[in-house]
């Protein structure tokens, strides 16, 4: 909407009106509507453009509409007016889209992605507004926009859209001056984009900025924040403490812990599959289950500490597994275990395949795992 | 995280007004909007009185100010202001006066935003230039005798934008017959509709008629009344910027009077009578709300006669030029709607792409449809031309979808062709068959939908798909999870994700059906990031063999193929040996 040409415009809205679409009528009408920031439509003199495509009385009405555009050359004082609409929009779309299901047509995602399509435009002229003033520049209205977008790109699963505005707000000045509830916001969507790729270090700098800047009675957002922070921090090695888990109704996550640090591997799992629904649900469950990897870790290092000794035998490992009851793997699965942990840098030393053993390092042969990747 | 803007009050009256406009409006959509129309009434009232009184302040700012409605007729005081919900105009009305007045609010940054109203608004230089249409009462300066015995043209400059302009007599100097006449014709009014009609023409008349004298020497007991004739051209009603809006089920609220100036500073945009009042008057009373316009078809008609438009008559000519995108539907049209029966009996028939509605003779109906998919199959194992068996199943499905048929044969179809599309490794035709079938399962589902299901879980390991996976998984019943292709599909993504490549490589030789075909896209990928780690891993050297088994190679040959191929450098002492140290070097480097 922000990018059409004042020919595109007036014919929209002559369209809405043949086709008595009296509600899309009123957004092209309407200052919360995002076309008000297309600089295309700014025009000193409208009149002539749209008594040739409108009848009267629309013609004189729509460019009494756009002669008001001038004033927001400079100015960005109707930013308030585009976050409500492209709050707004966001909603209706959503709401559009369940109805759709519920009449089973349309593509899912059809309605979030022509949202996203309307407020990334809008973010472009926000983004390239150079002309006014930093108090006056349309700038101010990136982050909310982005924020917008990252709620619907995360819901139709788009997530590497979100890269490029990551990075127009990242070299931004304006980036610390936003609102804390903004920044709030932003960061909870960077941290969780940045834990699908799985970039743990900073996605848990984004995730804690989020939960110990969020306000504190935004009881629902602090948990929503936490649900994602706590995988995190459970793969850089930060167990939550059960009296966190209660606080916060979160004891979904009060096994997972356990078992973990525990190195139970049985107990992981049933913890896993007993909450899956609610994992899959929040979309942590794939993160959830690397935690495997750390329970076999925290599990081998126990056998470590047990045998006091740097070569150790497969086999150990393996009645060890047999004692966490995970029985259906072979000395060959646990090399291949092994192999991974050694691969991940979560152990620090070698196999001999000859003589079936792994041999580590004298120093610091289980490194602490906030200091692995 | 909604965003937590600290706003001034006005913002969300005035985002309430136009909420509730749209909650109004669809009446065939469901919107959000969860705001009471009263609330939204006394918060749109709220601001009409405020611009009310703001306005009544400044028309004594007009010299020549023509005379508002009540003085023809009486009307009711400010406080029974009725603002209708359903008047869209005057919400936007209000929105474009609070938005421009308050954008010279300085602003350090928008948030939080503190308005104060200290500045009336508009008082303050917002331009709101609106466009003048020239007025149908044109006074034209001076041609004497239009002027009464004793008045002398005055040396003002008479534009057609000046005020003074409009009525140049007062209404004391009204021949009182004249004054009478006026009366009754207003009397004559039903409608708001009516007595702005009335008002407009009246203007006219007595304009005319006290500039060239006759307002004195005709006999105004005999004068008609004015009516509404389809002979009022467009450029006669003078512009009322309040958008009128149609609805589907409602008739247009024909919105009357100059509503242009309201009165904002400077005064060249007079002719204030109407506008004010106007807005008055379309408040007085309920009648407010009669659309009612019985001459509105034919304006309609002079309307569209007069600029040369024609109202659309025929329905839309559908375009299907999308047909066969991997998503199969476009947007807006479905074949269901409005189906072609085919009647063409040939079995084969080659693919085109369709631009526009095809003809039924080049359409086969189901029947013969079944012939052609027995006829491609028998082709595909005799030939295994996969060309040709692409178009022929295309084409099968173009027919199936023109003709809205989506039944257990459309998946019967969609299942042969990605078989085939598997058969051969085209994963982009074999991922729009089961795009569609995800689909078509909804209401169809084959007994083979735990196969078709794992190959979907399959799919996304492949293109490393994680956020489908997740909504995959999601929506797996139990019964699915079950199913002997989705719990081997789970177990390898399982092993996958955690780097198991033993389990994976011991999956991947037992996969079912024609899952192999599927992991075969990625178990080179998979082997490699293996070795890696293997490599990395064992000291001093491996055996050949090792690997041979753990990748799921299925013999030596092969292995040793993939092994020399990556750079992976062998004992001295022992060929069948991998040296790991130096292997882990050239690895990195490939």
């Amino acid at each position: 909407m922000a990018h059409i040409t004042i020919n595109q415009y007036l014919q929209q809205v002559y369209e809405a009106i043949d086709n008595r679409d009296g509600a899309f009528c009123a957004e092209l009408l309407s200052f919360k509507h995002p076309h008000v920031a297309n600089p295309r439509l700014q025009l000193s003199s409208p009149e002539e453009k749209c008594q040739q495509v409108l009848e009267p009385p629309y013609d004189e009405m729509v460019a009494a509409h756009l002669r008001a555009f001038q004033s927001h050359k400079e100015e960005n004082w109707a930013l308030p007016l585009m976050f409500a609409v492209t709050l707004d929009l966001r909603i209706f779309a959503n709401n559009a889209e369940q109805q759709l299901q519920k009449k089973g047509k349309g593509q899912p995602g059809e309605m979030m992605e022509k949202a996203a399509e309307q407020l990334m435009s809008c973010f472009r002229v926000c983004a390239s507004d150079n002309r006014a003033g930093i108090e006056d520049s349309k700038k101010w209205g990136m982050m909310f926009l982005s924020n917008q977008l990252f709620k619907i790109y995360f819901k139709i699963n788009k997530l590497h859209l979100c890269k490029p505005l990551i990075r127009a707000i990242d070299s931004s000045n304006l980036k610390n001056d936003y609102s804390p509830a903004q920044k709030v916001t932003y960061r909870y969507y960077v941290g969780r984009k940045a834990m699908f790729d799985s970039d743990f270090k900073p996605a848990e700098e984004c995730l804690s900025y989020s939960f110990h800047h969020c306000h504190r009675s935004s009881q629902k957002n602090k948990r929503m924040i936490l649900i994602y922070l706590l995988p995190v921090k459970m793969l850089l090695g930060h167990m939550p403490t059960p009296q966190l888990l209660k606080k916060y109704d979160l004891m979904q996550f009060s096994d997972v812990t356990k078992a973990v640090s525990e190195g139970n591997l049985l107990l992981l799992h049933n913890a896993l599959t007993k909450h899956e629904t609610f994992f899959i649900r929040c979309g942590i469950f794939l993160i959830l289950e690397k935690l495997k990897i750390i329970t076999y870790r925290n599990l081998f290092k126990k056998v470590y500490l047990l045998l006091k000794t740097h070569q150790l035998p497969l086999d150990a490992f393996l009645v060890a597994l047999n004692m966490m009851q995970v029985e259906d793997v072979d000395v060959d699965e646990v090399q291949c275990i092994l192999a991974n942990l050694i691969y991940m840098g979560h152990i620090k030393g070698y196999i001999s395949h000859q003589h079936q053993k792994l041999v580590v390092s004298k120093q610091n042969p289980f490194p602490p795992l906030s200091s692995v990747s | 995280h909604e965003n937590g803007v600290h706003e001034n009050p006005e913002w969300e009256k005035a985002r309430q007004a136009l909420a509730s406009i749209s909650k109004s409006q669809n009446t065939t959509k469901t919107t959000q909007a969860s705001r009471t129309t009263a609330e939204v009434d006394s918060a749109a009232i709220q601001q009409q009185q405020q611009y009310y009184q703001w306005y009544q302040q400044n028309q004594q700012q007009y010299p020549g100010y023509t005379y508002p409605y009540n003085y023809y007729y009486p009307m009711a005081p400010v406080s029974n202001v009725y603002c209708s919900v359903n008047v869209i105009s005057q919400h936007v009305l209000q929105l474009f006066l609070l938005a421009s007045g308050l954008a010279h609010l300085h602003l350090p940054k928008y948030l939080p935003l503190l308005w104060d109203w200290e500045e009336a608004p508009g008082t303050a230089s917002v331009k709101f230039n609106i466009p003048k249409r020239p007025y149908q009462v044109q006074c034209s300066p001076v041609s004497n005798q239009a002027f009464p015995p004793g008045e002398q043209p005055s040396g003002l400059n008479l534009t057609p934008s000046s005020p003074a302009t409009c009525f140049l007599f007062s209404p004391q100097d009204w021949p009182q017959a004249m004054k009478e006449y006026v009366q009754r014709c207003f009397t004559a009014c039903e409608t708001e509709e009516d007595k702005d009609r009335t008002e407009k023409v009246l203007k006219e008349v007595l304009q005319d008629r006290l500039k060239d004298g006759s307002a004195y020497t005709i006999d105004w007991t005999r004068e008609p009344l004015p009516d509404d004739s389809d002979s009022q051209s467009d450029s006669s009603i003078s512009s009322d910027l309040r958008p009128q809006l149609s609805r589907r089920s409602q008739k247009v609220a024909r919105g009357r009077g100059n509503d242009r100036d309201r009165g904002r500073g400077g005064g060249e945009r007079g002719r204030g009578r109407g506008g004010k009042a106007n807005r008055g008057r379309r408040k007085g009373g309920s009648a407010g709300l009669d659309f009612h316009d019985p001459n509105r078809e034919a304006k309609k008609q002079s309307r569209a006669a007069r600029f040369h438009k024609q109202l659309r008559s025929e329905p839309l000519v559908l375009s299907i030029n999308a047909l066969d995108l991997p998503d199969g539907t476009q947007e807006g049209l479905s074949w269901e709607d409005c189906p072609i029966v085919g009647t063409c009996q040939d079995t084969t028939k080659s693919y085109l792409r369709l631009t526009c509605a095809p003809d039924p003779s080049t359409v086969r109906p189901v029947h013969v449809l079944r012939k052609s998919l027995q006829a491609v199959k028998a082709h595909w194992q005799t030939h295994q031309d996969y060309a040709y068996a692409c178009e022929q199943m295309k084409s099968i499905r173009q027919d199936l979808t023109v003709q809205g048929v989506r039944t257990d044969f459309t998946v019967e179809v969609y299942e042969c062709h990605a078989r085939i599309a598997l058969e051969k490794g085209d994963h982009e035709e074999f991922n729009q068959c089961q795009t569609q079938l995800k689909a078509l399962y909804k209401d169809n589902p084959s007994e083979n939908i735990g196969e078709f299901t794992a190959y979907r879980l399959l799919y996304y390991i492949f293109t490393k798909n994680s956020g489908d996976l997740t909504t995959e998984l999601v929506y797996l019943t139990p019964a699915l999870r079950a199913d002997e292709c989705v719990a081997h599909a789970l177990a390898l993504r399982a092993a996958w994700a955690l780097g198991n490549f033993r389990r994976f490589f011991k999956l991947y030789l037992e996969a079912p059906r024609m899952a192999s075909y599927l992991i075969d896209k990625f178990v080179e990928r998979e082997r490699k990031v293996a070795l890696r780690a293997i490599v990395k891993t064992f000291r001093p050297d491996l055996p050949v063999q090792y690997v041979q088994s753990t990748l799921g190679f299925s013999c030596l040959d092969s292995c040793m193929a993939f092994l020399t191929g990556l750079g992976v450098t062998f004992t001295a002492s022992d060929p069948q040996k991998i040296d790991c140290k130096t292997s882990t070097a050239s690895l990195a480097a490939s």
